[in-house]
C-alpha cells in the first residue's frame, strides 16, 4: 500500500489507515521514539500514539510525505514524555546530550519553556537550514531531529565519529550566530 | 527562551530536507560481534567497514564473486549484494566464501546462541585460538571453518598484528612518501596477517588539496579462507573503467553515485580499494586514477611479513616524543596526524577550532582568534633519571638568553602536579613565547615543550590538556 492509499484510508475514517501506517512505518517512528525514550515500552506508546493523533489530524492535514509527518508526530509525542518522565529516570536515549548541546546555541537559558514563537523560530531555523551545505544539514537534523547517537551518524555518511563531532561542533556555533543575528539573544 | 524550545522547533524543520538525510541510510540488522580479542579487532574491519562497499563486477567475470543478492524489502533499492573479498567465481577462496555465507546465515538466525556465550564470558568458550581471525564463538562454528577449509585446500589467517605506520607506507604508498607533487595518501591503521593479507583505513587527498575521502585497502592472500565480503547495492548503479597507472599496472576502477572502487587481482593475492565517496562527492575516474597512482601495486603484491615477535611486558612501547607523521587536509581542514607516546591521535587544526582523537575518544575545542596563518609547535619527550628540578635548571640554562625574560610556577594540570616554565618574548621573534611542563614520571620525568605565538595560546593550552590526559591512560606521571 502505498501512501496515497493510506491517506486516503485515513480520509476516508477507514480504520485500516491504523494497521497499514503500522506496517509501513512501525519500526521507522519506533526507532526514533526510541532514540528519545529509551526505552521500549513508552516508545511502543507512543508510536500508537501516532496513529491517533495522525487520525484525528487527518484531513483536514493532508501530509505532504506522510514518513516525515508521522516522523513529526513520534518525535512531538515521545519528547513530550521524555519531559514527563525524566525526573524517573526512565531511559532517555541520546537525548539529554542532544539537548546539551542544543544549550551552546542559546545564550542565557529560560527557565520557562515556550516563552518564544515556536513557529517563527521554526522559519528562523529553516533558514539557517537551507544556508548549510547538504552534509552539515544532514548531520544536523540526524543528530537533532532524530536524536541519534553519533556513532550512528557516523556510520551513516561514512565519517569517522570524530568528524562528524567537530562538524557538527562549528554547525552549532553557526546556528548560535544565526539565532544571535536573528534577535533571539545579545552576543 | 531554553532548550527545549530550540528542541521542539526543530521539529518545523521542511520535510524534504528531513527526508533527504535519509537517503544514505545503510542501517542494516547486523550479527553481533563476539568480544575476544583478536576476533574483534579482525572482524570489526571487515564487517562493520566492509559492508557499505559497492562495486560494478562487469569485467573479468567478476560478477562470479558475487556469493548472494537478497532484497528484503519492495524497493529496488533494497537490493543487497553480497561479494567475496578474497576470490572470483571458480577460485576455491570463492567457493568457501560462498559456503562460509551460506552457513553463518542460517547459523544462530535471532542471535540466541551468541547471547548465551556472551552472557558466560567470551573467554570460557575453549575454542583453538586459531579461530581468533574468525566470527567462530562455538565448536559448531569452529567445525564447519574446519570442513570448509579442508575441503578447499585453504589455510587460515594466522598472527594477527597491528600494522605500524611505517610499515603501511612501506608496503603500500608508492615511493613510500605519502606526500607527491600532486596528491597525498595517507595510511592510519590497520592489521595484517603472517600470511600476508592485511586490511587497514587510509584517506586520500586529490591534486586539487581540497577534495578528500577516506578509503579501505585490503590485500587478501590466495589460499587462506577469507570471510569478509562486501555488502553491494545494485551493481547496475555503477559504471566501471580500467585504469592504467603511471607504473603500468591495469586496474578496475568502479565509480557510483556514494562509491567507488579499486580492484586488482594477481596470481599471489586479490587487492581491493574501497572509496567512502563517489560521484556525488566529487570523486571521477581521473580522481580514481591519482589514487591509483598513489599505490605502490608491485610491493602490494609481492609483500611478505615476518613473523612476528613476542612482545617484552617489560619493554618500554613506542616512541617518546610526538612526531609529526602526517600532514594533509580532510573536510578541507588541515590535520597533522601526530604520535603521541603509544597512540596515534590526530590533532586538527582549522580557524574555528582544535581537536584531538585517538582510539581512546577525543575533544574538541574552540579558538576563535586563530586564523590558521601561524605554525604550531609542540613536542613531549620522556627524561630518564632526571628529576623535574634538575630538568627545570636546564631548561632555563639552556633557554633564558634567547627570551627577553622568563617565570617558573607550578601548577595542578589533569590530577598531574606540573613544574611550569614560561620564556616571553624571544628575542629574534617577539611575538613568540616558548613554554615547558615538565611532569615527574616516577623516577624520570615528562616534558612538553610548546612554542607558539600569543595568538595560539589557548588553543595550544588545550592541546597540553590533551596530551596530559593522554599521559594518564598509559600511566605515566601517575
Amino acid at each position: 500500500m502505498n501512501d496515497y492509499e493510506i491517506i486516503e484510508l485515513y480520509c476516508n475514517k477507514d480504520p485500516r489507515a491504523i494497521s497499514a501506517s503500522m506496517n509501513q512505518y512501525g519500526a521507522y517512528c519506533f526507532s526514533i521514539a526510541h532514540g528519545i525514550l529509551g526505552n521500549d515500552e513508552d516508545s511502543e506508546e507512543c508510536v500508537n500514539d501516532t496513529w491517533l493523533r495522525a487520525w484525528n489530524t487527518i484531513p483536514p492535514t493532508i501530509p505532504m510525505v506522510l514518513k516525515i509527518f508521522f516522523a513529526k508526530i513520534t518525535r512531538n509525542l515521545s519528547f513530550d514524555k521524555y519531559k514527563a518522565t525524566k525526573t524517573k529516570k526512565r531511559g532517555g536515549g541520546d537525548i539529554p546530550l542532544v539537548l546539551e548541546e542544543l544549550a551552546e546555541c542559546i545564550a542565557d537559558e529560560s527557565d520557562v519553556e515556550g516563552q518564544v514563537d515556536a513557529n517563527e523560530l521554526g522559519r528562523v531555523i529553516n533558514q539557517f537550514i537551507e544556508d548549510l551545505p547538504e552534509r552539515e544539514r544532514n548531520l544536523f537534523i540526524r543528530r537533532y531531529f532524530f536524536s541519534e547517537p553519533m556513532k550512528v551518524i557516523a556510520d551513516r555518511y561514512d565519517m569517522r565519529e570524530n568528524a562528524a563531532t567537530v562538524t557538527l561542533s562549528r554547525v552549532r556555533k553557526k546556528l548560535r550566530e544565526h539565532l544571535s543575528k536573528e534577535g533571539y539573544f545579545n552576543e | 527562551m531554553n532548550r527545549n524550545d530550540l528542541f521542539n522547533a526543530i521539529e518545523l524543520i521542511d520535510a524534504q530536507y528531513i527526508e533527504s538525510s535519509e537517503s544514505r541510510i545503510t542501517v542494516k540488522k547486523s550479527r553481533k560481534i563476539i568480544k575476544r580479542p583478536l576476533l574483534f579487532a579482525a572482524v570489526i574491519l571487515t564487517l562493520t567497514n566492509f559492508t557499505t562497499i559497492a562495486f560494478a563486477t562487469k569485467m573479468f567475470g567478476l560478477r562470479d564473486a558475487v556469493i548472494d543478492t537478497t532484497n528484503p524489502g519492495n524497493d529496488i533499492t533494497d537490493i543487497e549484494t553480497n561479494l567475496s573479498l578474497s576470490g572470483f567465481g571458480g577460485s576455491n577462496e570463492y567457493k568457501a566464501a560462498v559456503e562460509w555465507k551460506e552457513f553463518e546465515d542460517c547459523y544462530d538466525p535471532d542471535g540466541s546462541i551468541l547471547s548465551q556465550v556472551d552472557q558466560e564470558g567470551p573467554e570460557d568458550l575453549g575454542l583453538d585460538e586459531k579461530y581468533n581471525a574468525y566470527n567462530v564463538y562455538t565448536q559448531e562454528m569452529a567445525d564447519k571453518v574446519d570442513e570448509i577449509t579442508e575441503k578447499y585446500g585453504l589455510s587460515l589467517h594466522t598472527n594477527f598484528t597491528e600494522m605500524s605506520y611505517e610499515e603501511m607506507v612501506q608496503t603500500v604508498i608508492n615511493d613510500n612518501t605519502e606526500f607527491t607533487d600532486t596528491t597525498i595518501n595517507s595510511p592510519l591503521g590497520g592489521y595484517r596477517y603472517e600470511d600476508g593479507s592485511f586490511r587497514y583505513d587510509g584517506d586520500f587527498i586529490d591534486s586539487s588539496r581540497i577534495l578528500s575521502f577516506d578509503y579501505q585497502l585490503s590485500r587478501i592472500s590466495k589460499g587462506t579462507f577469507d570471510t569478509a565480503f562486501l555488502n553491494i547495492g545494485n551493481i547496475d548503479d555503477y559504471q566501471e573503467q580500467e585504469i592504467t597507472t603511471d607504473s603500468d599496472v591495469t586496474v578496475i576502477a568502479a565509480l557510483s553515485e556514494h562509491k567507488a572502487l579499486l580492484l586488482k587481482e594477481y596470481d599471489s593475492c586479490v587487492v581491493r580499494v574501497n572509496v567512502f565517496g563517489g560521484i556525488a562527492d566529487g570523486i571521477s575516474f581521473d580522481t580514481l586514477k591519482e589514487l591509483a597512482n598513489a599505490f605502490n601495486f608491485t610491493v602490494i603484491e609481492t609483500k611478505e611479513f615476518e613473523t612476528p615477535q613476542e612482545e617484552d611486558p617489560n619493554a618500554i612501547i613506542g616512541p617518546e616524543s610526538i612526531t609529526v607523521v602526517r600532514e594533509g587536509i580532510a573536510d578541507q581542514i588541515p590535520i597533522e596526524l601526530v604520535r603521541v607516546i603509544n597512540f596515534d591521535t590526530v590533532i586538527a587544526m582549522a580557524p574555528e577550532y582544535f581537536t584531538y582523537s585517538n582510539e581512546h575518544g577525543g575533544d574538541t575545542f574552540t579558538y576563535d582568534a586563530w586564523k590558521g596563518e601561524r605554525p604550531v609547535y609542540y613536542r613531549v619527550n620522556k627524561f630518564e633519571d632526571k628529576t623535574p628540578e634538575e630538568m627545570s635548571d636546564w631548561l632555563i640554562e639552556k633557554n633564558a638568553d634567547k627570551y627577553e625574560g622568563y617565570s617558573t610556577s607550578e601548577s595542578d594540570l589533569r590530577y598531574h602536579n606540573v613544574k611550569n616554565i614560561y620564556f616571553d618574548s624571544a628575542k629574534e621573534a617577539p611575538d613568540y613565547q616558548l613554554e615547558f611542563y615538565i611532569i615527574e614520571s616516577g623516577d624520570d620525568c615528562i616534558i612538553i615543550e610548546t612554542q607558539y605565538s600569543r595568538e595560539m595560546y589557548e588553543g595550544l593550552y588545550k592541546i597540553i590538556y590533551g596530551c596530559i590526559d593522554l599521559f594518564s591512560m598509559k600511566g605515566y606521571g601517575d
